[in-house]
């Protein structure tokens, strides 16, 4: 009859085409519509088999929105769901031009504790690795248009070192204000 | 087609009556109970008209008091009056040695790595000594209530992790209490402060009680309530603030403590002192057992305890980055716990968040009632409520790999409930079994990180090395407990999966305190399985029976409801008998005949949930408060009308 909700792909989960630019407003608005249906505490009251079905839709639904909500996870769903491997990690060490960048952010971080103003210093680095990974959220949704799909792979790959950056320079950050 | 007749055994049914459920603050110093009358919630006082009751338990050779008898007993018989139990559960005897300079007992080898303290009652763990109190606490609710409770919430420090939960839950079993929800407290304080003041936006809550602290960011929207960080520390709070001013005494002094007995009235005095302080600029202080006196002033005591203030202002700073706000982004800061009474305290989260701290609904309630708000909602009084609490797991999740390394599968903050599946593969020929060691924490190495369990997975069908595909699910429930399940992919293989908690109570251990407490052993037990069926069959032939009267004639054939049905009215034949297997039978045969049902029903449910439509509004309405006659009643007549057209 009608296929089990496992089986539909996120975005229709929450009733969206399936592309890349979605309205995160309505995402929220969606994802809090089926909580309020589905989460566990609603069938505190019911019997074992509806609490079990309710958690694992409910954790279901968190999955979907997780993978939805962050620009790089949708965009290695999407490269997923067409059939793409979108794992990196083999992708970058051919990017040469990249590589550079990469190298340089890497230092810039490393010289940031010896700043006049580590903390300006840390807010600029963050500043423009943000500005970076906008263009790359760009350029990947028309690469994806377009189906270029190695292309597309590659602006995956260089989001996901963008994304983990963010992360050691939070480390940085935590480590000198003293966190 | 028959009629069915459910019937309560020696009752007759009352379909519109409130279900008793409470909520429940389990707290480090004192512990309180509250519950939703006449559409308001409040704490309930014990006959002396006391709302808090100190988690304090006396163990003596014939009896047990608990309470404020038992926490002024503590000075004279140190040994066996227990206090702070809530700092040892879910603790080894590891962590014991790192503070038991501290704790005044005596304790025991353990054999499974629970800490045993010895008392004049035996030896008694600290699961033990919270059941202990929550059966108090649930005595003092069933007489003022005047009924059995169905069920209570239950809140614990969000920055609990996997093993102090289970042990809170643990402990709920033992005092014979069902836990409808184990609520994070500063979630349960959100709770209490958003739908008292309606509150929007972004709120941030400082929650200091005896002996943990916690941090939760939340954002309020039209009655969800959506936690995005929590942090904290959970071997932190008042009682070391009562440590350090106890310590200075005796510096000051220059004396010795003599013995536990004198450890414990210092560290009362330097509580007094500390309680003091919040009204006045200082404090005489008289201390026999040091033969000291002197004076202690708000300058003194804010030297003495800002460096544990520190710890909570460096927890609060990485709950706002988790959170991705700002402290200025914050609309409102709330106070949470005794120990924020203390104003150097709220001082310095003011300063932080650049704001007065909300400290208008008592710090030391806010917890148990916004807990009994959630309970009033779970247990179904409240029909339709929009109340949502979407919570996170406080700390990543992770297992054991090669190296001694911990590699994170859940990370923190993560929304719950979540499921996350690894794969794993074999590395000998014909291995059948695998262990997983699951730990949580931040840290790269397994040292650093708290052991919760070890999984044994068995029963993996024999392969070549390499060859099987192990799939592990790791799933965190809305109480923030984890279980795993495993599947062997290739085979479909489902892997029995023996449970080793590193600290906890096996479920052996359970089952047999449970039989040890009943006085009446066998036919005791057998009378509450007897009562748990019949409550669970009552609940699927209810839930089942709503399902056919929303969705029935839309998702299923006629020869299907018949057969259903048909199903439905065995089991209430066998639920009105006396044999307990035969009815857990009877659901099992039943979960199993409408499970195909239950998928058609989930897949337009979500369909339903996302256009926005409910069901008719009337008849929503209606079912939700037809008792189980009535409802029959419907159907039958639905039944007939199909019947005839």
């Amino acid at each position: 009859m009608s296929t089990s909700y496992l089986d539909k792909s996120f975005f229709e989960l929450f009733d969206f085409d399936v592309a890349f630019g979605i309205d995160i407003e309505q995402l929220n608005l969606r994802y809090r519509a089926l909580q309020q249906r589905f989460h566990p505490d609603k069938f505190a009251n019911s019997d074992q088999r509806d609490q079990r079905i309710a958690l694992q839709v409910s954790a279901h639904i968190n999955e979907a929105y997780t993978a939805l909500s962050s620009p790089l996870k949708r965009a290695q769903y999407l490269l997923s769901l067409s059939g793409v491997d979108a794992s990196g990690e083999h992708t970058t060490t051919h990017d040469t031009g990249f590589l550079m960048q990469q190298i340089m952010l890497r230092e810039q971080l490393e010289e940031v504790s010896d700043a006049a103003d580590p903390e300006a210093a840390i807010d600029a680095l963050r500043a423009s690795v943000d500005q970076t990974s906008q263009a790359m959220i760009a350029s990947f949704e028309e690469c994806y248009a377009n189906a270029q799909f190695s292309e597309a792979v590659v602006v995956v790959a260089r989001l996901q070192f963008l994304f983990k950056l963010i992360l050691e320079i939070d480390a940085v950050e935590e480590r000198l204000l003293d966190y | 087609m028959a009629l069915m007749q459910i019937s309560e055994p020696g009752q007759t049914p009352e379909p519109h009556q409130r279900k008793l459920a409470v909520g429940i603050d389990l707290g480090t110093t004192n512990s309180l109970v509250a519950a939703v009358r006449s559409g308001s919630a409040s704490t309930l006082p014990d006959i002396n008209g006391q709302h808090l009751l100190p988690s304090v338990v006396q163990y003596s050779a014939d009896k047990i008091i608990v309470g404020s008898a038992a926490q002024q007993a503590a000075g004279s018989d140190p040994h066996n009056v227990i206090a702070s139990a809530k700092r040892l559960m879910g603790r080894g005897v590891a962590d014991v040695q790192t503070f038991a300079g501290e704790l005044p007992y005596k304790f025991a080898d353990a054999d499974d790595g629970m800490p045993m303290i010895v008392t004049a009652a035996g030896e008694k763990s600290p699961v033990q000594v919270s059941a202990d109190i929550l059966s108090e606490l649930r005595r003092r609710a069933e007489e003022t209530l005047g009924g059995s409770l169905q069920g209570a919430v239950i809140t614990v420090p969000a920055y609990f992790d996997d093993a102090q939960r289970q042990a809170t839950k643990d402990a709920a079993t033992l005092a014979g209490i069902n836990v409808l929800r184990l609520l994070n407290e500063p979630t349960a304080a959100a709770v209490a402060y958003g739908l008292d003041t309606g509150s929007e936006g972004l709120i941030a809550i400082y929650d200091l009680g005896g002996g943990t602290f916690d941090v939760s960011i939340l954002r309020l929207s039209q009655g969800v309530f959506e936690v995005l960080s929590t942090g904290g520390d959970s071997a932190l709070g008042g009682d070391d603030f009562d440590r350090v001013i106890a310590d200075w005494f005796v510096a000051e002094s220059g004396a010795v403590v003599a013995d536990a007995g004198a450890a414990r009235r210092i560290l009362q005095k330097a509580r007094e002192a500390k309680e003091a302080l919040s009204n006045s600029d200082t404090v005489a202080v008289s201390i026999d057992d040091l033969s000291w006196s002197g004076r202690l002033s708000r300058a003194q005591l804010a030297k003495l305890i800002d460096p544990l203030i520190d710890r909570t202002m460096r927890a609060c700073k990485r709950a706002l980055r988790d959170a991705k706000v700002k402290a200025s982004d914050i609309d409102n800061l709330v106070m949470v716990g005794g120990s924020t009474r203390t104003l150097r305290v709220r001082e310095r989260a003011g300063e932080l968040f650049a704001r007065q701290p909300l400290v208008s609904i008592d710090p030391d309630k806010v917890v148990a009632i916004g807990a009994s708000l959630q309970a009033d909602v779970l247990v179904g009084n409240k029909s339709g409520d929009d109340l949502l609490l979407l919570d996170v797991i406080p700390l990543s999740l992770g297992i054991e790999t090669m190296g001694g390394l911990m590699e994170k599968v859940i990370h923190r903050n993560t929304t719950i409930p979540v499921a996350v599946a690894q794969e794993f593969t074999t590395y000998k020929d014909g291995q059948t079994a695998m262990a997983i060691h699951v730990l949580q924490g931040e840290r790269e190495l397994i040292d650093d990180c708290r052991s919760l369990s070890r999984f044994e997975l068995k029963g993996i069908p024999p392969m070549a090395a390499g060859a099987a595909h192990i799939r592990v699910t790791f799933q965190i429930d809305a109480d923030g407990l984890l279980s795993v399940s495993a599947v062997e992919k290739s085979s479909g293989v489902t892997a029995s999966i023996q449970v080793k908690p590193s600290y906890g109570l096996s479920d052996a251990s359970i089952s047999s305190m449970l039989t040890d407490s009943f006085s009446h052993a066998k036919s005791d037990l057998l009378a509450r399985e007897l009562r748990e069926q019949q409550v669970e069959a009552d609940r699927i032939i209810e839930s089942l029976m709503s399902a056919l009267l929303s969705d029935g004639d839309a998702l299923l054939s006629e020869i299907e409801r018949d057969a259903l049905m048909q199903e439905m009215e065995s089991l209430v034949a066998l639920r009105n008998g006396d044999d307990a297997k035969a009815i857990a039978n009877g659901i099992s045969a039943l979960a199993k005949a409408s499970d195909v049902f239950a998928e058609r029903r989930m897949d337009s449910s979500i369909k339903k949930a996302l256009s926005g439509q409910q069901i008719d509004e009337l008849d929503a309405a209606e079912d939700g408060t037809l008792g189980c006659v009535e409802k029959a009643a419907k159907l039958q007549s639905q039944s007939n009308q199909q019947d005839k057209g």
